[in-house]
């Protein structure tokens, strides 16, 4: 059995060191770990060099990469719970999987490959297991969600990143009625860090049993957004729109989207309906396509001083 | 001078008789890349070169090995060459993504490569069927019912070999982190050559488009990642089949055996044009690698 790194949090050689040792012989706590009963797999995963993302979607620690060459496009996904974010995140990867373009762009990698496979496996057919939704992205405490890379190859061959977030739509619930609540952190640090946003409106809640509640629930999100995005671009998805909405809500939450958001654009997407199936990639590529319009001061409490990627970003 | 090529394919992608024909095409002079002198020892490929000779598919290399072998050779417009030829278990590229380290002597041959041929098998690439090529309505009672899932339904051909486009792409950002490639700029100073392998098994139609027309059908996302990350020209799309046909799968296929496996085995080129001469992409590759 392989043995483990003694540093509390550490899951080396499995992940990336903590401490950033490459080969891991080099880290002190590995070193200790390995002081005994040392065997052949030890000496071979000592003297690798750890692959520095993770088959995964990538956390704080990885964007820091990415950020070292190019300040990264951040695209804020906002979405209450089970509206869909995580679906359209799939949907777009596997339309681009399967040749769908990023024009004008032109797909350069991605570190968080196995994030994006994660994500899409589940709306796959398998021959043990028929296509569905992708789980829900878990309830989390914390301030930086999972994040999903895209290396953009440009016409003119420059190299853009953009990373994606997929947060738990819990974070997003707190914070459109209480931007401040402990539970809201993770938000927050999205909102003020996201160059540009995705929002995801759920046509089917708007249209079933409580499409009462969750009229309020997405007016008070669509303000909040609206009071924080401060010019910067917002594209807006209905989403399961095979779904119909009364009338009267759905003209009510789009006067609400017009008042706040005069630049946005809109879509209908669902995965049901043939053409509006491949409309979730182009969709993305709109959201950070757009010109980038950074806002002036991030929020409080993030600063750039005490987030290394916002000062990443500021260069 | 020597030249070292990074022969990269997972198992059963077909590199080891790819090898042995290659081997047997420089034997017996038959291409445009020929022996200058006879090389020390031809022992990693010659098992695999009399296997085929014999109507026999060869053994697959075993797990762990890795050996080279040095070829002195040359060819029109090449000059000298000594070319280090890689034989090596399938498994061991696999194991770089999945257990995510890379041992100190495959990086040491990654920064030391010239060029990079790389095997990719379609046969035993996971075409996965989703929901955007065959839509299902039956999705919306499988997502209702919760956890327990309709029965299965076998979907012929979908493999459950490891590789995925996915796979492949992570591979050669593998490969490009470790020649500290930051994918700024477009690789311009390690050639690729993409090879299709097995080509007599592409299906129908496929078999007469240009290999970056399969690439580009069968691995869309693979095609896109490598021609926005090498320069143009620095990469190309290739086919090989170095049997022509399947050996029959048990026991000696003697017609196989009695008509040679020096006349047997073609390569396409990217345009599409065929040739016999398997010692093609070898040349075209060390070509660019000047």
């Amino acid at each position: 059995m392989e043995r483990q790194c003694t540093q509390d949090g550490c899951d080396a050689p499995l992940a990336s060191c903590n401490a950033g040792f490459s080969p891991m012989r080099a880290c002190p706590h590995w070193v200790r770990a390995r002081g005994d009963h040392s065997d052949q797999k030890d000496s071979d995963a000592a003297d690798a060099h750890l692959v520095p993302w993770p088959w995964g979607g990538l956390g704080r620690r990885d964007i820091d990469a990415i950020a070292s060459r190019s300040a990264p496009h951040l695209i804020g996904v906002v979405g209450l719970p089970n509206e869909g974010k995580t679906t359209l995140l799939s949907m777009a990867y596997l339309h681009l999987s399967m040749g769908g373009s990023l024009s004008p762009d032109r797909f350069a990698g991605s570190l968080s490959l196995g994030g994006w496979e994660q994500l899409a496996q589940p709306l796959r057919w398998e021959p043990s297991s028929p296509p569905r939704f992708p789980p829900r992205t878990p309830r989390a405490a914390g301030r930086f969600p999972s994040m999903l890379h895209l290396g953009l190859r440009g016409p003119a061959d420059t190299l853009r990143d953009v990373l994606l977030t997929d947060a738990p739509g819990e974070w997003f619930a707190r914070w459109s009625t209480d931007r401040n609540a402990a539970a809201a952190e993770g938000a927050r640090w999205i909102v003020s860090a996201a160059d540009a946003f995705v929002l995801v409106l759920d046509s089917e809640a708007l249209s079933g049993p409580d499409r009462h509640d969750a009229r309020t629930q997405h007016a008070a999100m669509i303000r909040r957004l609206g009071a924080e995005a401060a010019g910067r671009p917002v594209v807006a998805a209905w989403a399961k729109a095979e779904r119909e909405i009364p009338a009267s809500i759905r003209s009510g939450l789009e006067t609400l989207l017009a008042g706040m958001f005069p630049e946005r654009f809109v879509e209908s997407v669902s995965v049901y309906e043939q053409e509006m199936r491949t409309r979730y990639l182009p969709l993305l590529t709109r959201a950070f396509s757009a010109p980038r319009q950074r806002a002036g001061v991030p929020a409080e409490p993030v600063t750039a001083a005490d987030d290394p990627f916002l000062a990443f970003r500021g260069r | 001078m020597a030249r070292s090529l990074l022969l990269i394919g997972t198992s059963g992608t077909g590199k080891t008789v790819y090898g042995g024909q290659l081997l047997g095409r420089l034997q017996l002079g038959l291409g445009a890349m020929s022996l200058r002198t006879e090389p020390d020892t031809i022992e990693p490929l010659f098992d695999a070169w009399q296997s085929l000779a014999r109507g026999r598919t060869p053994p697959r290399t075993a797990r762990g090995t890795y050996k080279e072998l040095v070829l002195p050779v040359s060819a029109p417009g090449l000059g000298p060459v000594d070319l280090v030829w890689p034989d090596y278990s399938g498994e061991q590229i696999s194991d770089v993504v999945v257990r995510r380290h890379i041992p100190d002597a495959w990086r040491e041959r990654v920064v030391g490569a010239d060029g990079l041929l790389v095997f990719v098998r379609p046969k035993l690439v996971k075409q996965p069927i989703d929901i955007i090529t065959r839509p299902l309505p039956e999705i919306r009672s499988a997502h209702r019912e919760a956890e327990e899932p309709p029965p299965a339904e076998v979907v012929e051909g979908a493999s459950t070999a490891w590789a995925s486009q996915a796979d492949l792409v992570e591979l050669l950002q593998i490969l490009l982190y470790l020649r500290s490639e930051s994918g700024v700029r477009r690789i311009a100073n390690l050639p690729l050559s993409l090879a299709i392998s097995c080509w007599d098994e592409l299906p129908g139609s496929l078999g007469a488009s240009s290999p970056r027309e399969v690439l580009r059908t069968m691995m869309p996302l693979l095609d896109e990642y490598v021609h926005a990350t090498w320069e143009d020209g620095s990469a190309s799309v290739i086919g090989v089949s170095a049997q022509g046909r399947s050996l029959l799968p048990h026991g000696v296929d003697e017609a196989f055996a009695d008509e040679g496996p020096e006349n047997q085995g073609f390569v396409v080129q990217p345009a599409g044009q065929r040739t016999p001469d398997l010692t093609w992409p070898v040349v075209d590759l060390l070509a660019r690698a000047k």
